[in-house]
């Protein structure tokens, strides 16, 4: 969750977040696990929150503006798609899916819609787009969970010391993980069966 | 989620896309200094900018109350981060334009490195200023703040000229090992943000503010003043 206020006396800008934000992504190309089968129109759920869900490999959506080197993974990437109750997409990211010891992750990175490119450039240059990260757990029957890391959990490990990850605090004392790739994957293996390392809700996906 | 509502619009640069961001502010309440001349209207063709103090903004002036209930929560003190803040507060600028039916709000504070002038902005607020037109929604979730610099150069009191660091010059300098500075770079995404403290932001500015290599003509604005 982004929110731009004038909060409690001068804090400028707040990131008021449950899910874990981060700068690099959590893969490299070699742990690409791309799967077709999750390409398509999906039915979501979220505490009762019903909503749809569209999934493309994103090598099809050509008219998409894809940043630095992705052109070159496009065929093992995702293009997503939230659509509110009426079908307007209300949010989209360019995705990619991992294996990361046992478990396989969403690397999901922000991809702005028609409407958010009207914002002026000067302005939107001052966002820096982050990574966000689920765990994805599919069934036999092909629906499958996302479950996203818990920024709350890594911040706790960082503050009793019990964690070396790369971060740094904020002028309004935000804990930005700046952690390379390769030791995002290291706290993805020693805490990827944590349960208090992901969100307690889940996202279900089914066609 | 932060969903900003506005109406559909053409952009316009002013600068932009090379820019450098740092993560953290290169001006801080002890270094931030005010300056007379930035109060005013700003043109830049045809792009009006209004440069207002802080405290005497409109922005500000709509969300004191915040201020207030903060005080009152904390038994009428101000925390150590509010005298910071607002001690930044009393010499800093708001800076507003509007595009497009979109009215965009920066904070903006200036500093004085060996004799030069050096600005850093960050973005506070957007908003529609025609709520009947069809609305349209911005999404900035998973998105982290960041500030602009720019070295701030007076013709004289009506013109302003603001030189923004060029990013991809930055960029090679530090790949080819030639420049130093903390930042992380992400090829893959092209990512590109730089991470020194204030006090290295500062200590970079001293040596290389006046090393025209860092401000090329496409990252330049230069400001008439209208009133």
């Amino acid at each position: 969750m982004k929110k731009i206020a004038l909060a409690t006396a001068f804090a400028l800008l707040l990131i008021l977040s449950g899910c874990l934000t981060t700068l690099h992504p959590i893969f490299t190309e070699k742990d690409l696990a791309y799967d077709p089968k999750l390409t398509g129109t999906w039915n979501t759920e979220n505490q009762g929150n019903k909503g749809k869900v569209v999934i493309s490999n994103l090598a099809t959506e050509n008219s998409l503006e894809l940043p630095g080197n992705i052109s070159t993974i496009k065929q093992k990437g995702y293009f997503i798609r939230y659509q509110d109750s009426t079908g307007k997409t209300s949010e989209q990211y360019i995705a990619f899916l991992a294996r990361i010891g046992k478990h396989l992750y969403f690397d999901y990175y922000p991809a702005d819609k028609k409407e958010d490119r009207k914002l002026d450039e000067f302005f939107g240059v001052h966002f820096v787009k982050m990574h966000t990260s689920y765990r994805v757990d599919i069934s036999k029957d092909g629906s499958f969970e996302l479950t996203q890391l818990d920024e709350g959990y890594v911040r706790k490990l960082i503050d009793e010391k019990k964690i070396r990850i790369s971060h740094e605090i904020d002028a309004d004392d935000n804990t930005v993980i700046t952690a390379s790739t390769k030791e995002l994957q290291q706290y993805l293996l020693k805490y990827g069966d944590e349960p208090s390392a992901y969100r307690s809700e889940k996202t279900i996906f089914k066609k | 989620m932060k969903k900003i509502f506005f109406i559909v619009s053409i952009v316009t640069l002013v600068t932009a896309s090379s820019c450098v961001t740092t993560l953290q502010p290169l001006v801080t309440n002890n270094t931030a200094i005010i300056d007379n001349r930035l109060e005013g209207t700003w043109e830049q063709d045809g792009q009006g900018y209004i440069v207002q103090k802080a405290f005497n903004s409109d922005f500000y002036k709509k969300n004191k109350k915040d201020l207030e209930k903060s005080r009152k929560e904390n038994n009428g003190q101000l925390s150590e981060k509010d005298k910071k803040d607002s001690a930044l507060f009393s010499k800093s600028y708001m800076i507003e334009y509007t595009k497009n039916g979109i009215r965009y709000l920066l904070f903006g504070s200036m500093i004085k490195l060996n004799g030069r002038l050096f600005m850093n902005f960050t973005p506070v607020d957007l908003s529609t200023t025609d709520s009947t037109n069809k609305e349209t929604e911005i999404n900035l979730d998973n998105r982290l703040n960041s500030y602009t610099i720019a070295r701030v150069q007076f013709t004289n009191s009506s013109i302003m000229k603001l030189d923004f660091i060029d990013g991809g010059y930055l960029h090679d300098q530090i790949k080819a090992g030639r420049m130093k500075i903390k930042n992380e770079t992400d090829e893959l995404y092209d990512t590109f943000l730089i991470t020194a403290s204030t006090k290295e932001l500062q200590q970079f500015l001293e040596k290389y503010g006046n090393d025209s290599r860092f401000f090329n003509k496409e990252n330049s604005v230069t400001l008439n003043r209208k009133s």
